[in-house]
């Protein structure tokens, strides 16, 4: 009995020396010493490769022969097939290849004999490494255009100079698709404004509505007097343009005629006539004629000949519970605060999520912010892609619309568009800052569409819409000249009854430097 | 040797054994050190750090491995004539023949920006919807020394303080600040406080700043709370970083309560927190979840 018990106490002691010694050994774990956390990023939606990341705001194509020009837009199903095509040639053929910087007379020979010119507009600009990975300095392109001709296929990529690429060692093959897809691919129709004209107004005594008038001037101190569209409201509307558009000479005589007669220079924006002699006296006697001077910054393409229909709109509503276990790994550290104004605001004391009662999602981690930020614009993008994608996803209808470059980071803006319309609201759909150590403030509050309205509307022509500008800013005008930065159709958001309902009403977006940027309704020029 | 004899050798050899390993286990603890624990190493890299913060620890840690929940809580929002009246009690003054058998009170209160001023006996009291009340000149009059039982009079004659609790006193600049702190379930609540600032000989009276919060229960999911010690690391990352001056401090109390910033909101949830207070009265909110500084 004795020499069992001894056994057992012996056993014992030897199993109780191995576990103090385990516990010796291994020690117990140290509080500095987490668990390390195991998950994994669950994206609303894949973030989109880079190509499709930063679209071109729109693509110009002009085949020889045609005196069209086609304009595709950001949210047409045309737009994105051309730019997925031409953006994988690209990325095909431009490693490897060897730019030229050619001379300006160079370049308009060779676009003169091209059969069929594609332009990318970039607005942001594109980096280059989304296009190919290149050693050197990063560079930004606003504008590739690609054009062909009977030999060769060329590409010229615009940054802050001019690259072209000319392959002269082709395969049929490798183009052929690309080719018959832009030969016979069909936009909008669009017209490109020239870099200065006239606008003119003629206001007749006997009609409440002024005729508008536009005439392209090339030259600061030469009106070329071609008449570029002359519709109006009135039935002899002809006979008036034909009075009031004048030759070069007309409107040069009219201008010395009053310094003459006033023994000053002639100042511009005053009410003159482009007539001569009895015609000239009979306009100034039937009403008046007022022109204005715009000079257009940048390439504007204006479409014609649209319409649309006006949308029914809902906001975009995200499953909470889903987007705060994005934002906080342990959505249990996340405290809830129901404010007053009905906003739900989720923190963990370092970065918070507040969700409007409108939907409308806002974070912010004042601890990310940075007051140099380093990070490249390229890197910022992806970043960007993938934050998007990951809180709250990234809406089929997104494009990026406008970067800003902080000291704090990058700032980009995305915006929703339909059928090549952006849907302008007040805010932008989507901002995001991003930086060296992550994302410090991100709002989002896109918009669906819920409802198509049988009612189409067709857009009034542009010119009435500059003058519509124009007129309701007069003051802003003192000299009767304006710099026109971008004329575009766009959806405008107006808020609806309930704070969820908007509806989306076509509309002119002018964009004077003197005045801002107006919405006019497409059809009324309402301002919206 | 025979087996039993062998067996003898080899069980007091193993009990030798065992009582050096538990000796060194017991050491490696952190068992001499009456005020960390933890192993070794990690108790004199705090010390370290805290001597080169210049602060030393002249109480215990709390023990942790408690699991808790966010408290709920909503403003308190009481009626405004039954806090002048309680208010009025609470300072020593008769109703039945006070100040409310008079009509001065009504005409006496003023509303701006939504603070509401009144004015009662020499009393002045501004109700806020978003902050704390402020109640000026409380025992006005009295010697500097009676102030503070004044104060802990006052808290048990005020009926709606009656779940608040002595925190602490700090004295300043010839000035003392006495604190109340809330509490909900045996659980400090520091976001709910009651401060009498009273002055020197030279100052009247004594400036009161009074904070409620009604706590709706606890939050559903309990977590387990940080480490005292790993509050203290992060404390230190603050306090180090902080533009306190850094001359020699006391660390006087390290506790477990609930603490949040005050806000305008319909209801919100406060999460736990490891309150760390020097000395001199500064005092330090580690949240309790997060390891995150909350004030």
């Amino acid at each position: 009995m004795k020499e069992r018990f001894k056994t057992i106490l012996l056993a014992g002691l030897i199993l109780l020396s191995l576990y103090l010694t385990y516990i010796l050994w291994f020690g117990s774990p140290y509080l500095e010493e987490g668990v390390l956390p195991r998950y994994e990023f669950a994206y609303f939606t894949p973030p989109p490769p880079p190509q499709m990341l930063l679209m071109p705001a729109s693509i110009v194509l002009q085949r020889e022969g045609e005196e069209e020009i086609h304009l595709f837009r950001r949210g047409e199903a045309e737009h994105a097939r051309i730019w997925k095509m031409g953006s994988e040639l690209l990325n095909r053929r431009l490693p490897g290849s060897v730019g030229e910087r050619p001379s300006e007379e160079e370049l308009k020979d060779l676009l003169e004999q091209a059969k069929v010119e594609l332009v990318f507009r970039f607005n942001p600009v594109l980096p280059e490494s989304f296009l190919w990975d290149r050693a050197g300095l990063p560079a930004e392109f606003h504008e590739i255009t690609l054009f062909f001709s009977e030999e060769n296929y060329f590409a010229l990529l615009e940054g802050s100079e001019k690259i072209l690429y000319r392959w002269i060692d082709w395969e049929e093959s490798e183009f052929s698709d690309f080719r018959a897809l832009i030969e016979s691919c069909t936009g909008t129709i669009t017209e490109k404004l020239p870099p200065r004209f006239v606008l003119q107004a003629f206001y007749p005594e006997s009609e409440a509505e002024a005729v508008i008038s536009i005439v392209n001037h090339l030259d600061d101190n030469e009106l070329s007097g071609e008449e570029n569209d002359l519709n109006g409201t009135g039935a002899d509307e002809e006979d008036i343009n034909g009075a009031i558009n004048g030759s070069e000479e007309d409107i040069t005589t009219a201008e010395e005629d009053w310094e003459q007669e006033n023994g000053a220079a002639f100042p511009h924006g005053l009410v003159t006539v482009n007539g001569e002699g009895d015609e000239a006296e009979e306009i100034l006697q039937e009403g008046k004629l007022i022109h204005w001077q715009i000079a257009v910054r940048g390439n504007i393409y204006v479409p014609a000949g649209l319409s649309a229909a006006e949308l029914i709109l809902i906001r975009e509503e995200l499953p909470k519970k889903e987007l705060i276990s994005a934002f906080f790994l342990d959505p249990a550290m996340a405290r809830r605060i129901e404010e007053r104004d009905g906003a739900t605001y989720f923190t963990d004391g370092k970065k918070g999520v507040r969700i409007y009662a409108n939907g409308t999602l806002e974070f912010s981690a004042p601890s990310l912010e940075v007051f140099n930020s380093r990070i490249p614009y390229s890197v910022a993008l992806l970043d960007a892609a993938e934050n998007l994608s990951l809180y709250g996803g990234w809406p089929p209808r997104a494009f990026l619309a406008r970067r800003e470059k902080t000291a704090g980071g990058y700032r980009l803006f995305w915006r929703s568009y339909v059928k090549g319309f952006p849907l302008i609201d007040d805010e932008s759909s989507c901002e995001m800052l991003v930086n060296d150590k992550g994302m410090p403030y991100y709002r989002r509050n896109f918009y669906l569409i819920r409802d198509e309205t049988d009612k189409n509307k067709t857009y009034t022509h542009y010119k009435e819409a500059l003058y519509k500008a124009i007129n309701m800013n007069l003051e802003s005008f003192p000299l009767q000249e304006a710099t026109l930065l971008a004329l575009e159709p766009v959806y405008r958001v107006i808020q609806g009854d309930s704070d969820s309902e908007a509806r989306a009403v076509p509309a002119w977006a002018v964009h004077f430097a003197e005045t801002g940027r107006l919405y006019l309704d497409c059809q009324t020029l309402e301002q919206l | 040797m025979d087996l039993s004899r062998a067996k003898m050798v080899l069980i007091i050899t193993f009990l030798i054994l065992n009582l050096f390993l538990l000796y060194q286990i017991v050491m490696d603890e952190g068992m001499y050190n009456p005020v960390l624990f933890g192993p070794r190493e990690e108790v004199s890299r705090l010390e370290k750090a805290m001597q080169e913060a210049n602060l030393s620890l002249d109480i215990p840690l709390p023990r942790g491995g408690m699991s808790v929940a966010y408290l709920v809580v909503m403003p308190w929002q009481p009626v405004e004539e039954d806090v002048v009246a309680m208010l009025w009690q609470g300072l020593g003054n008769d109703t039945e023949n006070g100040i409310f058998s008079s009509n001065d009170l009504l005409a006496n209160a003023e509303s701006e920006n939504n603070i509401s001023r009144w004015r009662f006996g020499p009393y002045e009291l501004f109700l806020s919807k978003e902050g704390p009340f402020q109640l000026h000149n409380a025992f006005k009059g009295l010697d500097p020394e009676k102030k503070e039982s004044a104060a802990a009079e006052f808290m048990n004659r005020v009926s709606f303080l009656q779940d608040f609790v002595y925190d602490y006193k700090v004295a300043k600049h010839g000035k003392t600040a006495i604190y109340y702190h809330q509490e909900f379930e045996a659980f400090p609540l520091y976001a709910g406080y009651v401060e009498f600032d009273c002055g020197g000989e030279h100052e009247p009276g004594c400036e009161v700043y009074l904070y409620r919060l009604e706590p709706l229960g606890f939050g559903e999911q309990k977590r387990e709370v940080i480490p005292p010690s790993t509050a203290l690391w992060r404390f230190l990352d603050a306090y180090t970083e902080s533009e306190y001056s850094h001359d020699p401090m006391v660390i006087v109390e390290f506790s477990l309560g609930y603490y949040s910033e005050e806000y305008d909101a319909e209801r919100w949830e406060i999460p736990p927190v490891w309150r760390i207070r020097l000395l001199n009265g500064e005092i330090f909110y580690i949240n309790a979840f997060t390891g995150y500084l909350e004030n």
